[in-house]
């Protein structure tokens, strides 16, 4: 069937910003999406809230827009772009909320707006609990024992009637956010009051627990005419209950026989026809692990992670068909890429083994609860493929880049047998390690069986992992290595690092071994057909094999090493970084080689680049790349930490460097070697000096003056960082780091409270180009990924050109070649470097986007030889004065996180990010805060103070103005005294851990709508604050704890915004205006009061 | 670790392990994409003759159970595989895949770049090779090179055909009952299993003859499981024997190599099309009628082996996954128009995969309507031959 014809403008809506549950996949079906609707013709209107994506660029869409993804503002929209089509089963599950309100309000069809793709109707079947299960009786398909409930007493009523153990599902929720098991009434109560909370129609789903069947999912893509082939097969490694985003999961599933797979291959099929789905559907089904029975779990009638992981599992692109699909072609005609020859009506042959393991956040939130459930709590993954499931394993193991190469830990291997018992009876982000070393204790397959319901099939993959692993234990004990030992461990993909480490051999030897006994690693394509048909799709990943299918091609070559899983502190920005560098190579006409291990992403998207090596992104592995294409010179400054880390062995290796060397990037991360560096260049950092003990700490501390920064050295990302005000937190701190022995000495660094200005800047070895100055809402203190940050800085004309200078000075000094990001203090006047990173960062897609200078493309064409007298941006700093303002704002995923705290700190946090674009202050604030997810307290509601005593004096005026708009004002002890006496009128209210009725009554009471909490202390181990966080949180109340940022939201409420009245700005006429203001010699507007305040 | 060698006759030689049997075996070398349903294949006559080179990497995973098997013994000379998975004590009490092979004198070769092996068939076609024990350097190739030269395709289907007439009652599907609900029924819940045949109904609706060239169980029991009663006779039972007892329906089965190797069969075959009873056939059965209307066949380089490829039913437009294993293929160009058209076909490289007659009840396919291993999309077609000889009983009651 040809293209439909009846729609010409198409609005794709995105997924927004990463959160737990909802990661980089969608922007890589987003941006399949609007390339395909590109080239079927249609003019393409995107709209998405996250500036770090890759859909968001200019050129993805004929029209983009980063505007809050609201109702009222994606209406305007469609208005003013008239939109005829709407695709929103790509843009997760926000995408397809937003696509079902604005169907159901009518607004669709009053303005001619038709879904394309799966219907409104399919996608209700599909989603709601009691229409699904009805479809699900009509088929026959078995389904687990559950109903609806509105109510605390309903929930306890149902579980009751099916039986506890029960499992509660929050209705249109993402990730199961809220969920749980229950197995008893007291927990059902607390579960189940969390999860009607979380879910926007107050509905949950009480299920009968199953737990000990296998979890297995299939992707599944219908076209119109009912055509329909299953994509992919996947098995969850942890039996149901664990949420499939936090299970390790191996494709093709791999302990199924012909007539489980084809029974439930067939079942997904039924479903999806009857659903209607026109598109992707992802359906999971709970199989029993010694019968044939089955239970569907439930379906997804829209592009999902595990679609995103079907894609790269199996090479064929299914937001891509899914796309084409909508656009009314039948899958018979849309042709397999993969192959050039076949069609996209098939399915996936695979010969090859896929093993997913999730990236979680507890290195970061080292108090979160472990504990996995239905409640997703992964922030990334991470995919690894080899030719047997020990080599995947291995692979995606030390692709999680947690210093770990296998499945021995030495921490866990120290463990007592009690205490591992314990971790292994709840199911863990650590699972598969405490698993192995349950094993390595001798305790049997059946045994472990019996205890986790793990598979045998896998726990015996498991077992051979460890028998390799104690084999070469025992050769660093004296026993000789021999070479049919080693042959087993490099064929179950050991690197040598790692066979050399187990071994106690070194690394140099292992290799030199191997190689002599011809174990090299042979490279072999995913290619969707198990070999069937000649594939041109150079896709690749390694095995120690016979044939290497990745023969180099005689082309100019750079390799561009990619950023591994989405973690907090690296995200998503870092993938459009390598993708914009890899377009940038192409374009020039190198062969760009990616390397990356990320299946969520763009750049793992096969034809993004030339080549594609999917492999774990390790010295080991990317020297072994190196070794097959001997590229001209590899780009590491795009991927984040994870390719900056490996540009020394990159380098030691022989390979040219591309962009900063790797002895300057060690310089800027080597506190001495920086400071002379600041020396020669009189440019000041805040003081400082490096301790161990707690008596050096009290006396640095003394000599520099409280408050202090303290943090151990060699961390990334703010990673046990704090303040410190006095020498009772000192000693604290001091006890509480030095638990764990330090390696490292502790740095300690007077702590400047002033304004926060961040650049990015491109430096060609003769110049620099600013493209902007950014300015943090946040005083120093809070991670720069956390804070708001405000874009042009507004600073003093000297200071702006202090900071040119010292951009300038820097970036000399280093020699860099490409891109480099400082930031700077400025704190009574003067003006500090903290920190000099000679690497992309993550304010570079927002600030490319909204300058309209494409920042990665120039730094890629410098690295190679360009200079910036060769692009029309000219040298310095960019927009001096553009009259716009771009606020990004940070994004958090605290409701899926237990026992985090929500107290920003100098660790950041935050997951995501949102941008709010305006030629007005207050509005660019609001869309930013707005788009955060941040809910505005509406009028006479409550607003909860407890501010720390060093705040007191600046909350009063902030106070004086919700009193004054209408706010009723609630207070601890302290604060309520202290605004009281300001004639202020508050409310006292008790302190949470006083007696009832308390903080936690009122809260409970529903009256407040706010909270404003800053503590003492953002980060010594005991918060007096941080229950009451917590319970804010589990009651969706948004929490503020800077009164900086309760200075923007303040702004925000006075000025009385909704998001009908906001103005949109497509991305690219928002650049122009940047580029046409720039040169302006005064800025229209006036500096921000609030602005004003900061500088002092 | 016995180790072993994968030698081919252009000389490449393969090194890896031995498990199974340790008997040296010649053979043709294919390759098949499925992923799943390995006790299925190993036992399937289609494959009588050859090495099959299993393309995903893991086999064995959840061990054998012999009650999928489709037909009394294992066909598969041998077996190749990259990585062998051991099953022990497992929960469901079935055996090693090793252990089985070993049992019935089947061997297999693992730790083989089967990727490589795949691509070498899918490259230069389908090669004659030699499992032996020992390594590359310790072979006497001259021995082997001669072993491979003397293997010659014989004929196949003399092989694998039953030699006697064999019955098949109605409503009875040869398993025991109590396993088929245990292990089949979940993975045929199709319409029959709801349809309104009375359960326990011993009187067959139909009686079908049953040519078996090889066939596979789950053919015979969806017949059977429709209500007829099947007639499974030699391959080479004459036409007038066939007709004899006057069935409502004939059905020409799967068997393997190359359909005019089975010469004499296809002037019986052409008897019995013209005889007006209706027929169906599948596989070598779907290429025997090919050959019987006038059309040729042809080897494919490396054939089609998997459960995956996509067949496009002409008249519907629409597409289904089929499941597959043949070497041989009818070629398009010499199907007569004037007898019969190109129901089907292969989306993939357009070859035919379906014949319908246009005035005779005579339809057939290339692929396995049946599954096993594979999917059970194209179960609808047994119930098309069902309502072909509904339709020719009415007729002739009418008349």
């Amino acid at each position: 069937m040809p293209r439909r014809k009846d729609i010409s403008r198409v609005l794709v809506i995105g997924s927004g910003p990463i959160i737990i549950g909802q990661a980089a996949e969608f922007d890589y079906a987003g941006t399949q999406a609007c390339r395909t609707l590109k080239q079927e013709g249609f003019y393409v209107v995107l709209i998405n809230s996250n500036p770090a994506t890759i859909m968001t660029d200019p050129g993805m869409a004929d029209r983009v827009y980063i505007e809050p993804l609201q109702i009222d503002v994606i209406k305007s929209i469609i208005i003013k772009e008239k939109i005829d089509g709407l695709l929103g089963t790509l843009g997760g599950q926000t995408g397809l909320n937003f696509s079902m309100k604005l169907f159901e309000s009518g607004f669709l069809s009053e303005n001619g707006v038709q879904m394309m793709g799966t219907s409104a109707k399919s996608i209700k079947r599909g989603e709601d609990r009691e229409e699904f299960r009805e479809v699900m009786l009509r088929l026959g398909e078995p389904c687990i024992p559950s109903e609806t409930a509105v109510t605390i007493d309903e929930c306890l009523k149902i579980a009751d009637d099916i039986g506890y153990p029960v499992i509660v599902r929050p209705a249109y929720t993402l990730g199961g956010t809220g969920g749980g098991i229950a197995s008893t009434s007291d927990e059902l109560i607390e579960i189940a009051t969390l999860g009607l909370d979380s879910s926007p129609v107050g509905q949950v789903l009480i299920e009968k627990s199953i737990s000990g069947w296998k979890e297995i999912e299939f992707e599944a893509v219908r076209d119109a005419q009912g055509n329909k082939v299953t994509i992919c097969s996947m098995e969850n490694l942890d039996p149901v209950g664990i949420h499939t985003g936090d299970s390790i999961v191996v494709a093709p599933a791999q302990t199924l026989n012909d007539t489980e797979y084809q029974c439930l291959r067939s079942s997904a099929l039924r479903i999806v026809e009857e659903l209607g789905i026109v598109g992707g559907c992802n359906v999971q089904f709970a199989q029993h692990p010694t019968l044939t029975d089955y239970a569907v779990i439930e379906v997804n009638p829209r592009l999902s992670r595990s679609s995103a992981l079907a894609s790269k599992a199996t090479g064929y692109p299914i937001a891509k068909v899914a796309t084409r699909i909508a656009c009314g072609y039948t899958l018979d005609e849309i042709p397999n890429e993969v192959t050039g020859k076949t069609k996209a009506c098939f399915e996936p042959a695979v010969d090859y083994v896929v093993a997913k393991i999730p990236k979680f956040p507890f290195d970061k939130f080292v108090k979160a609860k472990k504990t996995l459930g239905t409640q997703m709590k992964a922030t990334g993954e991470v995919m690894a493929i080899g030719n047997t499931v020990e080599s995947a394993l291995m692979k995606a193991v030390r692709s999680l880049e947690m210093n770990v190469h296998g499945l021995f830990v030495p921490w866990i291997h120290n463990l007592t047998d009690e205490v591992l018992f314990e971790h292994l009876k709840i199911v863990e982000d650590m699972r598969l390690f405490y698993l192995a070393e349950y094993i390595r204790r001798g305790h049997g397959i059946d045994k472990i069986y019996e205890l986790t319901r793990v598979d045998k099939f896998f726990l015996q993959k498991i077992a051979n992992i460890v028998i390799i692993e104690d084999r070469l234990l025992c050769c660093s004990k004296g026993e000789t290595l021999s070479d049919e030992l080693l042959s087993e461990a490099v064929r179950f993909s050991f690197c040598d690092t790692y066979i050399a480490s187990l071994s106690g051999t070194e690394i140099r030897l292992i290799k030199e071994r191997r190689k002599a006994l011809g174990l090299m690693h042979t490279y072999k394509m995913v290619d969707t057909c198990a070999g069937e048909y000649r594939a041109v799709t150079p896709y690749y990943y390694a095995t120690f094999d016979t044939f290497n299918e990745a023969a180099p091609t005689d082309r100019k070559k750079v390799l561009v090493l990619g950023s591994g899983p989405i973690r907090i502190g690296q995200g998503i920005e870092f993938d459009y970084c390598s993708v914009h560098s890899v377009w940038a190579l192409r374009e020039m006409g190198f062969e760009a080689i990616i390397v990356n291990n990320n299946p969520e992403t763009v750049s793992t998207d096969y034809d993004t680049s030339d080549r594609l090596y999917f492999e774990p992104l390790t010295a080991d592995d990317v020297e072994a790349i190196i070794e097959n294409e001997k590229p001209y010179g590899c780009i590491c400054q795009f991927g984040g930490q994870t390719a900056i880390k490996l540009i020394k062995s990159v380098s030691d290796s022989g390979t040219r460097i591309l962009g900063t060397s790797a002895d300057m990037v060690d310089a800027a991360e080597d506190r001495e070697r920086f400071d002379q560096i600041l020396e020669s260049c009189e440019i000041k950092r805040p003081q400082g000096g490096t301790v161990f003990t707690v008596e050096e700490a009290l006396q640095m501390a003394n000599h520099l003056a409280y408050p202090v920064l303290v943090r151990p050295s060699y961390v990334l990302g703010g990673q046990g960082m704090a303040i410190v005000n006095d020498d009772d937190e000192m000693i604290e701190y001091m006890s509480i780091i030095n638990l764990v022995e330090q390696e490292h000495p502790i740095l300690v660094d007077k702590y400047l409270r002033g304004v926060e200005l961040e650049v990015d800047a491109v430096c060609d070895g003769e110049n620099i180009l600013i493209p902007g100055i950014m300015e943090h809402l946040e005083r120093a203190g809070v991670h720069s990924g956390d804070s708001i940050s405000i874009f042009p800085a507004y600073i003093p004309e000297k200071i702006r050109e202090i900071i040119i200078d010292y951009t300038r000075k820097l970036s000399l000094a280093l020699r860099v070649i490409g891109l480099v990001n400082i930031q700077f203090i400025l704190f009574n006047e003067e003006v500090y470097v903290i920190e000099v990173n000679p690497r992309s960062s993550r304010t570079v897609p927002y600030i490319s986007k909204v300058t309209g200078i494409p920042i990665v493309d120039i730094a890629t064409r410098i690295m190679l030889g360009a200079k910036l007298s060769d692009f029309p941006y000219g040298t310095g700093l960019f927009a001096r004065y553009p009259w716009v303002y771009a606020v990004k704002a940070p994004v958090f995923s605290f409701e899926k996180l237990h026992d985090v705290d929500a107290s920003l700190g100098p660790e950041m946090k935050s997951t995501g990010e949102v941008l709010g674009l305006s030629t007005k202050y207050s509005e660019a604030m609001f869309k930013a805060i707005l788009a955060s997810g941040f809910k505005f307290p509406a009028k006479n509601t409550g607003v909860f103070l407890t501010v720390r005593d060093s705040d007191k004096s600046d909350l009063v005026p902030l106070a004086d103005k919700l009193n004054r708009l209408g706010y009723n004002l609630y207070g601890t002890g302290g604060t309520a005294n202290y605004l009281n006496r300001q004639g202020i009128p508050t409310s006292s209210v008790r302190k949470i851990e006083e007696e009832s009725p308390n903080a936690l009554d009122l809260i409970k009471s529903g009256r407040i709508r706010l909270l404003v909490n800053t503590e003492g202390n953002a980060s010594v181990m005991i918060h007096n604050g941080f229950r009451l966080r917590r319970i804010c949180i589990e009651h969706g109340i948004p929490i503020i704890t800077s009164l900086d940022t309760l200075v923007a939201v303040l702004e925000c409420l006075e000025t009385d915004m909704k998001a009908s009245d906001l103005n949109t700005y497509e991305i690219r006429e928002f650049a122009e205006i940047v580029s046409e203001t720039r040169s302006n010699r005064i800025p229209r507007n006036e500096l921000p009061p609030e602005n004003q305040m900061l500088m002092k | 670790m016995k180790k072993a060698c994968l030698v081919l006759d252009d000389g490449s030689i393969y090194p890896g392990f031995r498990f199974g049997s340790d008997r040296e075996t010649v053979c043709e070398v294919v390759f098949s994409t499925g992923l799943t349903g390995y006790v299925e294949l190993l036992t399937d006559a289609s494959f009588c003759g050859q090495a099959v080179t299993m393309a995903h990497p893991v086999v064995g995973n959840y061990g054998v159970f012999e009650d999928v098997s489709e037909a009394d013994r294992l066909w598969v000379d041998a077996l190749i595989v990259r990585d062998l998975t051991h099953v022990e004590n497992d929960e469901r009490g079935a055996e090693d895949l090793d252990q089985y092979l070993k049992r019935n004198d089947v061997p297999g070769i693992r730790g083989i770049d089967t990727r490589a092996l795949t691509l070498k068939i899918r490259e230069e076609g389908t090669r004659i090779g030699c499992i032996v024990d020992g390594t590359p350097d310790t072979l006497d190739l001259p021995a082997i090179f001669a072993k491979i030269r003397s293997y010659n395709a014989r004929n196949l289907v003399m092989q694998v055909s039953p030699k006697e007439k064999q019955f098949y009652p109605a409503w009875k599907t040869g398993w025991d009952e109590t396993n088929i609900s245990d292990r089949r029924e979940a993975g045929e819940r199709t319409e029959l299993s709801r349809s309104e045949c009375p359960e326990n109904n011993s009187k067959p609706l139909f009686r079908v003859a049953f040519l078996d060239f090889g066939a596979k169980h789950n053919i015979i029991w969806n017949l059977t499981k429709r209500g007829c009663a099947v007639t499974a006779y030699p391959w080479n039972t004459s036409a007038e024997e066939i007709l004899s007892a006057a069935p409502d329906g004939i059905f020409l089965s799967n068997g393997p190599g190359d359909p005019v190797n089975v010469g004499s069969a296809i002037a019986e075959i052409r008897i019995l099309i013209d005889s007006g009873v209706p027929v169906m056939g599948v596989c070598l059965g779907h290429q025997l009628v090919a050959l019987s209307l006038g059309a040729t066949t042809v080897k494919l380089k490396y054939g089609h082996r998997g459960v995956n490829h996509p067949v496009k039913e002409i008249e519907s437009g629409r597409v289904y996954m089929t499941s597959q294993n043949h070497g041989y293929v009818v070629v398009a160009e010499s199907v007569p128009e004037a007898l019969c058209e190109v129901s089907h076909i292969n989306v993939n490289d357009g070859t035919v995969e379906g014949l319908r007659m246009k005035n005779r009840p005579v339809f057939t396919v290339q692929y396995h309507p049946e599954g096993t291993p594979g999917p059970q999309d194209n179960n609808y077609l047994f119930d098309r031959f069902i309502d072909a000889m509904t339709t020719k009983s009415a007729e002739e009651k009418t008349i």
